[in-house]
């Protein structure tokens, strides 16, 4: 167990910025989780006299227009930053990673169903979350909906091709030879292996999932504007910029803090990855 | 012609340096074929590019030794500086025909490339030279192929572009490396003809590098074996292969089947060859020698000259026909 | 010679894209019926009069099967026929056509900012690797690509255009109209944000190939000729390494459309992007559908394009 943890901390310890990465996301999942004692004001609470404040000793970071401490509101910003990205990534593995291994095990349907997950990919991933949206309406299950199917795709595509190649492989004949069953083939030599390359891809679709989420906020579209989300602060602060320019700095700063650390995490991860699924991974997500 | 002395190459990323190659020399005489015989990982490679001036240099250098051409130095001349100090009469071929040719490039282009560097007075007609090398490469329907990819290619013909691309540099020196280990039986004879037939009808030198007995039997003038970076024996072919004398080529010849003692095992060397990081005083033969004696654990082994030029690195020469 | 032609890569590729549009086209027509509601009241908001719900019954074919439904709404598609706005009461493609020129120009002049700064800082990452130069590029790289479009916006407004007056925050103006060519200015500081992320990326993807490319056997080979250092960078390890960036097109449109959508709302755009969000708003279900249309087509038309270009720089490409 240990040693297995030990084997996934290596990376860090050559890449100085991953591990610092690493140590942000550990940040942001303290501050989810104590919020209430990270700060004693409600996120939720106005105070009209004290509104647009600029950081001071009592608001560290300022207040916003309505004159809610905007400290607070990152602290709990973070809860919703965690569950887009949990509830997106959840959703992409559970149903990307069937649907790209059972496809592999019966190549006939499976070919169709991959077909028509490269047809989904035919559509530039907003629009197709836009449209999505459109179909279910708003609020935060649904973004976290949307975002999961166009994730989906890119899961499936992975799986597949890295379970394809698995399959192919000399170990596998040989299962498959001894008149292993399909589901054993699965389970021991398919799944198994899947585990690193999904992991590394699940690090990168928590990072695009905040930044897809912000932008889904930004617009009016993702959680309803009274849930304190940093893509939420933005768009309601968006008017103040001239006045209150600090507004827009913190939560727009914890976004790119918190992608950019998924991403540095990601990156480490893939160094301990097989070169063959490094491969895969640039081709499938396109992310270097 | 090519001199190699005393070539030490290491690996100059730690603190110190860890040699991959120790101490290698030889000579190199116009149109003679030079067999360099070695396990993989025994320095066999590095040594060629070394020559080539090809290593990486801020990982892998020449830390001490010379190579010289014509008693002119150009150990640590990378190629385009040779070209322009008028030494470049080394050309090199390499073990993977299917990865050694630019992709997205005709051959012809290819072949051209290196025309035009080598032959800065004759810049005419670059098309036309290029397709008479792939004549003088047994390729057929040369003015068609030099309009071909790489990927149009078999491995066998890949491989021989890449010896007209050798050739188009004009070389003195020809080393091969490994040049037909990834290619079939039938098609590795061809190559090896060629080679030959080449040696001999442009009097050029050839570093014949390979793991293979049977291909250096077949080919070379001269044989050197190569052990953990050192050379350890050298003859000529028919003497080597006559009277090995240092335990190590005995063992390589003991590996091989011979069909005349059919019912007799191979004998395998017991134990591996150290890696380069275990290396240590002494002959680094010794750990897997049934003949090593206390001297033979210190210092270093110098030269035991046994006939005229056959001389091995052994303090225990065999002296049994095997 | 006919025959050649049309097993041809070329062919096989267009053959295989007008398959994916086509079924793209069942999910585009699909979106309408997924609606909540009556697709009527959809395609005619719920101020619809009788007359209107009886045309459109007719027009929608709802009497008929459900492919009957699809080909009659392909046919009308395929006459440039995409409904009429709910908002405008005008033909969904001359909303389209309005916000084309902005989109269009926007998505352009960012490309340019992406090609001329993503792929000379890659290469001279790559050809100083490990150097601080290249720990610094990549590591903006890195964190560039983690920012999102409109917060950079947003910030560029606020220096450029707010403090110092130098570039407007928003709206564009037709450079057909007054103004000319000088109205390009507009879109000055909405492509440079766009191009914040998307150039993060191909400078990333250039750097990783061109060291992935460095390593071929068949640059040895080059050097082993004795070629000059920068002509192997060139010849050899860049336009091998370009052919990875060329292929990666196709991503960074597709990221390129989805934050145009952002970024024109940011700087209000008359574009098709920020069309889109006000359609969602305005619950105008045609425009919205024909948007997602017009992108899916022009989309799968570059990357057509791309592929080509692709297959006739690198001879072995093959269709999968």
């Amino acid at each position: 167990m240990m040693e297995t943890l030990a084997s996934w901390l290596e990376p860090f310890q050559k890449r100085r910025l991953s591990l610092f990465g690493l140590c942000v996301l550990i940040l942001v999942i303290l501050s989810a989780a104590f919020a209430p004692f990270l700060s004693s004001f409600d996120p939720l609470a106005m105070d009209p006299i004290n509104r647009l404040l600029s950081p001071t000793a009592t608001h560290w970071f300022g207040t916003d227009h309505f004159g809610r401490d905007t400290f607070t509101r990152i602290v709990y910003g973070s809860r919703m930053a965690l569950l887009i990205g949990t509830g997106v990534v959840g959703f992409a593995l559970l149903t990307g990673v069937p649907i790209g291994v059972l496809s592999v095990l019966f190549p006939r349907v499976g070919n169709l169903m991959m077909r028509a997950v490269d047809l989904l990919m035919a559509f530039p991933a907003m629009l197709m979350a836009l449209g999505l949206i459109v179909i279910l309406g708003q609020g935060v299950t649904n973004a976290i909906l949307a975002l999961g199917v166009v994730y989906l795709t890119r899961t499936a595509r992975l799986t597949y091709s890295v379970s394809l190649r698995l399959k192919a492989e000399t170990f596998v004949e040989a299962g498959r030879s001894m008149g292993a069953r399909t589901w054993w083939i699965a389970s021991r030599h398919i799944v198994p292996n899947l585990v690193s390359p999904l992991l590394v891809q699940a690090s990168f679709v928590f990072a695009f999932a905040q930044l897809g989420a912000a932008s889904l906020d930004f617009l009016g579209l993702g959680a309803p504007p009274d849930i304190p989300s940093w893509g939420n602060m933005l768009a309601e602060s968006r008017i103040y910029i001239t006045r209150a320019p600090w507004l827009l700095f913190f939560p727009g700063m914890m976004i790119v803090l918190t992608a950019f650390s998924l991403n540095l995490v990601g990156d480490a991860l893939r160094d301990r990855l097989d070169p063959r699924y490094r491969d895969e991974q640039l081709s499938k997500t396109g992310k270097p | 012609m090519l001199s190699v002395q005393d070539l030490t190459v290491s690996v100059i990323t730690g603190k110190t340096p860890l040699d991959i190659t120790r101490n290698v020399s030889f000579e190199l005489n116009k149109g003679e074929i030079l067999g360099v015989v070695g396990e993989s990982g025994c320095g066999k490679s590095m040594t060629a590019l070394a020559i080539m001036g090809l290593l990486p240099k801020t990982t892998i250098a020449v830390r001490s030794g010379r190579v010289l051409l014509d008693d002119q130095e150009i150990t640590h001349l990378e190629p385009h500086q040779r070209v322009d100090a008028g030494l470049s009469g080394i050309s090199m071929i390499f073990q993977e025909p299917m990865t050694s040719l630019n992709p997205v490039m005709q051959i012809g282009d290819q072949i051209i490339e290196a025309l035009l560097v080598h032959d800065r007075g004759n810049m005419r007609a670059p098309a036309a030279r290029a397709k008479k090398l792939l004549d003088l490469v047994h390729i057929p329907d040369a003015a068609m192929q030099l309009k071909a990819y790489p990927h149009e290619l078999s491995g066998g013909m890949r491989q021989r572009v890449m010896i007209a691309i050798a050739l188009a540099c004009n070389p003195q020196v020809l080393i091969a490396d490994e040049p037909t280990t990834a290619l079939d039986v039938t098609i590795q004879a061809e190559i090896l003809s060629l080679l030959k037939e080449l040696c001999e009808e442009l009097s050029m030198a050839v570093l014949f590098i390979t793991h293979n007995l049977g291909v250096v039997a077949q080919l070379a003038d001269r044989v050197s074996v190569m052990y953990a970076g050192q050379i350890v024996e050298t003859a000529s072919v028919e003497v080597l292969f006559e009277h090995p004398v240092h335990p190590y080529t005995h063992g390589l010849f003991s590996c091989l089947p011979d069909p005349t003692k059919r019912s007799e095992p191979l004998q395998p060397i017991p134990g591996q060859a150290p890696l380069i990081t275990e290396i240590t005083d002494g002959c680094a033969f010794a750990p897997r020698c049934k003949f090593k004696t206390s001297a033979c654990l210190s210092g270093s082994i110098d030269w035991t000259g046994i006939s005229n030029g056959h001389k091995t690195r052994c303090h225990h020469p065999l002296k049994e026909q095997k | 010679m006919l025959y050649n032609f049309l097993t041809s890569y070329t062919m096989r590729r267009i053959g295989s894209a007008i398959i994916t549009m086509m079924s793209a086209s069942v999910i585009i027509f699909a979106f309408i019926h997924l609606i909540p509601g009556d697709p009527i009241y959809v395609m005619l908001g719920d101020g619809a009069t009788p007359d209107q719900v009886k045309d459109m019954q007719i027009r929608l074919g709802l009497d008929k099967p459900v492919y009957i439904q699809y080909l009659l709404w392909l046919y009308q598609v395929l006459q440039g026929d995409l409904g009429t706005s709910l908002f405008f009461q005008i033909p969904v493609l001359s909303v389209i056509a309005d916000g084309a020129e902005t989109s269009l120009l926007l998505a352009s002049i960012t490309m340019v900012w992406v090609l001329l700064i993503g792929i000379p800082i890659g290469m001279l990452a790559a050809t100083r690797q490990g150097t601080l130069t290249d720990q610094a590029a990549s590591g903006l790289a890195m964190f560039f690509a983690s920012v999102p479009t409109f917060w950079v916006g947003l910030y560029l407004i606020l220096f450029f255009a707010a403090w110092l007056g130098w570039l407007p925050s928003s709206g564009y103006p037709s450079i057909f109209g007054d103004g000319g060519l000088a109205n390009l200015r507009y879109l000055l500081l909405p492509s440079l944000a766009l191009a914040a992320p998307n150039a993060a990326l191909i400078l990333r993807l250039t750097r990783a190939s061109m060291l992935d490319v460095s390593r071929q056997d068949y640059v040895r080979t080059a050097r082993a000729k004795g070629i000059r250092p920068w002509q192997v960078t060139v010849k050899h390890i860049f336009r091998n390494a370009l052919l990875a960036v060329v292929a990666a097109f196709g991503f960074t449109l597709a990221a390129l459309i989805s934050e145009a959508v952002v970024t024109e709302t940011v700087f209000a755009l008359p574009g098709v992007g920020r069309l889109v969000v006000q359609s969602i708003l305005r619950r105008d279900y045609p425009v919205i559908q024909g948007v997602i249309l017009v992108t899916v087509i022009l989309y799968l038309g570059i990357n057509l394009l791309v592929d080509l270009i692709n297959r006739y720089l690198d001879p072995r490409v093959e269709l999968e």
